[in-house]
């Protein structure tokens, strides 16, 4: 499979949702959808095409609270970066956890650092601070410059 | 109600070397379901690498972790040229795959190592590690240290091997492939490993898949990826060699990918080596201007699996923000599968046979009074109280 087939692919399967695409490098993609599709882009790439989810980067943009999550077909050697802008008055999103297990534990950690709700999450848990941090003190937004 | 009992290994364990809780759920002998706990030891490297320029952030993440400590420059190497879109030459990638590949030999023979003590092998402990020395020397001639080697910057490395250390280097290989020979032996022909591995701790191809598993406990269950092989980076595409893979998916598969990998990590230095006396000497690093501003993703096969780093720019010398993924990370979940239904004795073997890295995996210290919860050392403080007591160190020994 080539990257253009899989931009090819998405476009015919969620026509407006993908709100952009574009090939960055020889192998690298990214698009950027409606944050109401994760789950079904996420299905889409991993369970009907084969391709092995990497880990989801979430960060305090301009735009809001946006997540990356980086998707790589490992036969073609191609990374897929999918793309979500979250409005900060309303950091939620559909968790990917109940279709890919190894989606746990980052989307905890985001939850925690971004503070980022994940609807449908099966175990919504803080991951690495556990009980002794402050509520609602999210250290990776961009008012926190220094932990 | 039905009770269950729980098995505490950790956070303190003389198993582990790394502070860590794993909670056995147990029905008599055997686990029935196994919880993970750990930021004991969570030192905010992300958070950090936003403050320093992208020269220092190499400093900063060849500490994340002591044993791969060239995995995660390597990785944040790739993604910061990917952003600069920038070529190296064919020097700097014959050193850069060297010095990975000289790390894989050392990791995978600390694990060997690590895994026949677990078991009370402690032959294999003991000729293991003896053995790592060569590759640690091997390093100290290369790099000048023999752990975080402040080889990588971007564009290039920062030392050159020099023609006359070529054949050097050859010869302490040379040596080392009759060890290897002794240890592959060793464990693969034991029949009491055999009996003691073989079933033990399976991951399924389907259980890979779903907790997104990588590096040997992935090619030991049948999932072939390689990110040397599948994006290739460095020399990794210059010379030949291949990717080992076994179906089993236990931990004898998983110590027989790790073995016959050493093998491959001494073809893939002898093509470097080689391919190393066409070039130039010198020629190791290629100038960079700036950075643009834009995102980048870097990957490289580290020991335990895809080492992953994202790296969002603005045109700054600094990152606006850095994702660090160890392979760890993802390899460490699959415990859910591996040690569920074996019994206790099985369970600490299956949890070893990922090769588990927990400073990768968290990445302040801050002591706290137990009974009034306030803090009573910071990280300066604690400096400072080495310092004294280096200090009085010396004068009682008159260095």
């Amino acid at each position: 499979m080539q990257i253009r087939d899989i931009l090819i692919l998405l476009k015919e399967e969620f026509g407006k949702s993908i709100l952009k695409d574009e090939q960055l490098r020889p192998n690298r993609a990214l698009i950027r959808i409606n944050p109401d599709n994760i789950v079904d882009v996420a299905g889409f790439l991993f369970t009907k095409h084969g391709f092995r989810f990497i880990i989801a980067s979430g960060f305090d943009s301009k735009e809001g609270i946006e997540i990356m999550y980086h998707f790589m077909h490992d036969e073609s050697g191609f990374i897929l970066n999918v793309n979500v802008v979250l409005p900060r008055e309303k950091t939620e999103i559909e968790s990917i956890t109940p279709l890919i297990a190894g989606a746990n534990w980052i989307e905890r950690e985001m939850m925690e650092i971004l503070g980022i709700k994940f609807i449908n999450h099966p175990q919504p848990e803080k991951l690495l601070s556990k009980d002794n941090w402050d509520e609602g003190v999210y250290p990776y937004r961009r008012e926190i410059k220094e932990v | 109600m039905v009770k269950k009992t729980i098995i505490p290994v950790g956070p303190y364990h003389p198993l582990q070397e790394e502070p860590e809780l794993f909670k056995l759920y147990c029905d008599g002998e055997i686990v029935t379901d196994i919880e993970w706990e750990t930021g004991y030891n969570h030192r905010g490297i992300e958070k950090l690498s936003e403050s320093k320029t992208f020269d220092q952030v190499f400093f900063l993440v060849e500490r994340i972790c002591g044993i791969c400590s060239t995995s995660h420059p390597f990785a944040f190497a790739n993604a910061m040229e990917e952003i600069g879109e920038i070529k190296i030459t064919n020097r700097a990638k014959y050193i850069r795959s060297i010095i990975g590949e000289l790390e894989r030999l050392h990791s995978h023979l600390l694990w060997v190592g690590l895994a026949g003590h677990f078991l009370g092998y402690n032959t294999v402990y003991m000729w293991a590690w003896k053995y790592r020395e060569p590759v640690l020397d091997l390093f100290e001639l290369i790099t000048g240290n023999r752990n975080s080697y402040a080889m990588f910057l971007i564009g290039g490395v920062r030392r050159d091997i020099p023609d006359e250390d070529i054949n050097k280097i050859q010869k302490i290989l040379n040596d080392l492939k009759p060890k290897l020979d002794l240890i592959k032996g060793a464990v693969m022909d034991d029949p009491i490993l055999h009996l003691r591995l073989k079933g033990v701790g399976i991951l399924t191809r389907q259980d890979i898949i779903d907790y997104c598993a990588v590096g040997p406990t992935s090619r030991a269950s049948g999932v072939p990826g390689d990110i040397r092989r599948d994006d290739p980076y460095a020399a990794y595409d210059m010379v030949d060699w291949d990717v080992i893979t076994a179906e089993e998916g236990d931990v004898f598969a998983k110590a027989e990918v790790r073995i016959l990998e050493m093998y491959e990590s001494v073809r893939i230095i002898e093509g470097c080596l080689n391919g190393l006396k066409k070039e130039k000497e010198g020629d190791i690093n290629v100038k960079v201007k700036n950075i643009p501003p834009g995102f980048g993703t870097g990957h490289h096969e580290a020991p335990r699996g895809e080492v992953f780093h994202f790296v969002l720019t603005d045109g700054s010398n600094s990152p606006v923000r850095h994702k660090v993924r160890a392979p760890s990370y993802t390899n460490i979940a699959t415990f859910k599968k591996s040690c569920v239904g074996q019994t206790i004795s099985d369970a600490t073997i299956s949890l070893a046979a990922v090769d588990p890295c927990y400073c990768c995996t968290e990445r302040m210290v801050v002591l706290y009074d137990a009974n009034t919860a306030k803090p009573i050392m910071n990280g300066l403080e604690l400096i400072r109280l080495c310092q004294k007591k280096t200090e009085t160190l010396k004068q009682k020994h008159i260095f």
